[in-house]
């Protein structure tokens, strides 16, 4: 009794922190998304990318927290970066060359990546001070080191809801996301917008990468699995919709954590089975109203 | 004159086409019967890509159905003549086509990108995870020594590349015909209309949706039948042939070759099993090379090669 107990402790645990992984990488997905109708399948990569700097930055500092500020910067710069040099050449040409040229684009970095770093998971150990455990009942306990990925993610989601709901840059961004041609018309700069808009998201995206490494491996195919959970959340919570996205993250967290254990068969499939409901029952999302 | 020139080129192509065998050697003839069925491969995803604007991120979900159907006929039934066996792979990627398609299509643009992404996903991981079925990661082989009755012309040994050769050829012109005239029906002009403007096709009192499903069984039944044919040339099946990176690799073709025409998706496949032919000869950073390519021609000619050769022509003409 008091194993299984211990491990569904441990699956909600596991199921909540890779749903807020997901929600970081998600945020600046969705919000791209419902502002220029860009499905920006380079967003992942970032993610990746800031994983990998991670990675690099301590093997030649050994320090953790110097990579913890500096990566996501970087990121935060590449996301800036492909937002000014590639997908504003595309934006008039339409839909379908802005997602091919996104999709190249995440190509390439995953290649170039494999180039540098080869194909084996790379080891980033947990910095001494988020060594250990907390004890919380009898044999139960809490790893700091997910804790503290908690206490981080849910730091920077309180943030995000202040720049988004206090802020003028978030009421613009709010705006934008609503109707962006109205946006523009009262005088929103949307294009500078969305290029801050596309830094903050990678930021985000690069912090996601930075705090995963430690937790689990770093590796060129951590892209393609998070790509796939970023379409789920964005399909079940709904276009552009924050709020939506972090619910559909943590469902989609805890799906992925139980199903691995309880339903090892169909656990790749039971996501998608969600999204394919979502779908059936209401197409724009659980929290989406833009069609 | 240009009714003549078109006629001609076709002739010649056709010509090549019959003609190659006996010029080239064994490697080459394999390598164009793998373009000849890329090519129909292609060709399915530009009915929705090209002719009716549908971008599709899960496409060799079909053609994988196809070709686990096929090889799962030939294992089971060892009797089952092949012709079957391609109808029925054909037949399931339809079903796939029309299943997806009736949760899919009523999402618009971006949205049903992303979606067909995912669905193609939860295919692939049904073909990797129903191992009794398909073998999982494994996959299934082919015993060799199958013969194949033609009336008129008695039997073949399926092994001989010759005949796989003339077999496939036959059976892809008979494809590329009947997608040609699909667009030339009311309902390809329909499909067509829904690409410049989706909105006035519905005021006018068409269903869009259910166009756009007959169009997604239709490209399903095509991709299908290719991923048979790949059975045939390859012998083996793996969730390889159905995981979101085959699907990648049927766009870099059509970006390749260009998507605005029926020319564009051949050209494209030829492009690309060459290139990554020569490419992988001398260097493992092939696909680095493919995206960059895959980048500059988003950027600087998104209609491909047919597009440059096209602009070319009109500037000739033009001075």
């Amino acid at each position: 009794m008091e194993t299984q107990l211990t491990i569904i402790f441990g699956l909600i645990l596991h199921g909540l922190i890779y749903g807020m992984l997901i929600f970081l990488v998600a945020s600046g997905f969705t919000l791209a998304f419902g502002m220029m109708d860009i499905l920006n399948f380079a967003h992942a990569s970032v993610y990746m990318i800031g994983a990998f700097l991670c990675y690099q930055i301590i093997q030649w500092t050994s320090n953790y927290w110097i990579a913890l500020l500096v990566a996501p910067v970087l990121c935060g710069l590449i996301g800036i970066f492909m937002e000014r040099i590639f997908i504003r050449k595309v934006h008039a040409a339409g839909h379908v060359n802005e997602l091919l040229l996104t999709f190249g684009i995440a190509m390439v970095i995953t290649e170039v990546v494999k180039w540098v770093y080869g194909t084996a998971p790379l080891p980033i150990s947990v910095p001494p001070i988020l060594r250990g455990s907390i004890p919380i009942f009898r044999d139960v306990t809490f790893p700091v080191y997910r804790a503290f990925i908690l206490v981080l993610s849910c730091t920077v989601l309180f943030l995000m809801v202040l720049i988004l709901k206090k802020t003028k840059l978030g009421i613009s961004i709010r705006a934008c996301v609503q109707d962006n041609e109205m946006a523009n018309a009262l005088g929103t700069n949307v294009s500078l917008v969305f290029m801050t808009v596309m830094g903050l998201g990678s930021w985000l995206a690069g912090v996601a990468g930075v705090i995963v490494g430690p937790y689990l491996t770093v590796n060129p195919d951590m892209y393609a699995q998070m790509i796939l959970d970023c379409f789920v959340v964005v399909a079940v919570g709904g276009l552009g919709s924050l709020g939506g996205a972090l619910v559909a993250s943590l469902l989609v967290g805890q799906i992925q954590s139980f199903g691995i254990i309880f339903l090892p068969r169909i656990s790749l499939i039971l996501i998608y089975l969600l999204m394919a409901l979502v779908f059936v029952f209401k197409p724009t999302g659980l929290f989406g109203e833009k069609e | 004159m240009r009714r003549y020139l078109s006629e001609s080129v076709v002739f010649l192509v056709l010509a090549a086409l019959v003609s190659y065998p006996y010029i080239v050697g064994k490697f080459h003839l394999y390598l164009m019967t793998e373009i000849i069925i890329f090519s129909i491969f292609c060709i399915s995803f530009y009915l929705l890509l090209g002719h009716t604007g549908l971008l599709s991120f899960g496409h060799a979900a079909y053609f994988g159905l196809g070709a686990y159907c096929t090889i799962l006929l030939l294992v089971h039934f060892p009797h089952i003549s092949i012709f079957i066996a391609i109808v029925a792979g054909g037949i399931l990627g339809l079903l796939g086509g029309v299943i997806i398609g009736l949760m899919l299509l009523r999402l618009t643009r971006v949205y049903f990108s992303l979606a067909t992404v995912a669905f193609g996903q939860m295919i692939w991981a049904i073909a990797w995870k129903w191992r009794s079925l398909t073998g999982g990661d494994d996959g299934l082989v082919l015993k060799s020594g199958r013969k194949v009755f033609i009336p008129l012309l008695g039997h073949f040994e399926l092994n001989n590349p010759f005949f796989l050769y003339y077999l496939i050829l036959v059976i892809s012109l008979a494809s590329v015909i009947f997608c040609w005239l699909f667009t030339k029906t009311p309902l390809g002009n329909t499909l067509a209309s829904i690409k410049s403007n989706a909105n006035r096709t519905q005021f006018l009192g068409v269903n869009i949706y259910l166009a756009k499903l007959m169009l997604f069984g239709f490209s399903g039944f095509f991709a299908g039948i290719s991923g048979s044919l790949y059975i045939l040339l390859e012998r083996m099946v793996s969730p390889g042939l159905l995981d979101m990176f085959m699907s990648f690799d049927v766009i870099i073709m059509s970006v390749l070759g260009g998507y605005s025409n029926f020319v564009g998706p051949v050209i494209g496949s030829f492009i690309y099993v060459y290139l990554v032919e020569y490419l992988s000869s001398f260097t493992d950073k092939w696909q680095l090379i493919l995206g960059a390519i895959f980048i500059a021609l988003i950027l600087f000619c998104p209609n491909g090669l047919v597009g440059i050769l096209k602009s070319s022509i009109i500037k000739r003409s033009m001075r």
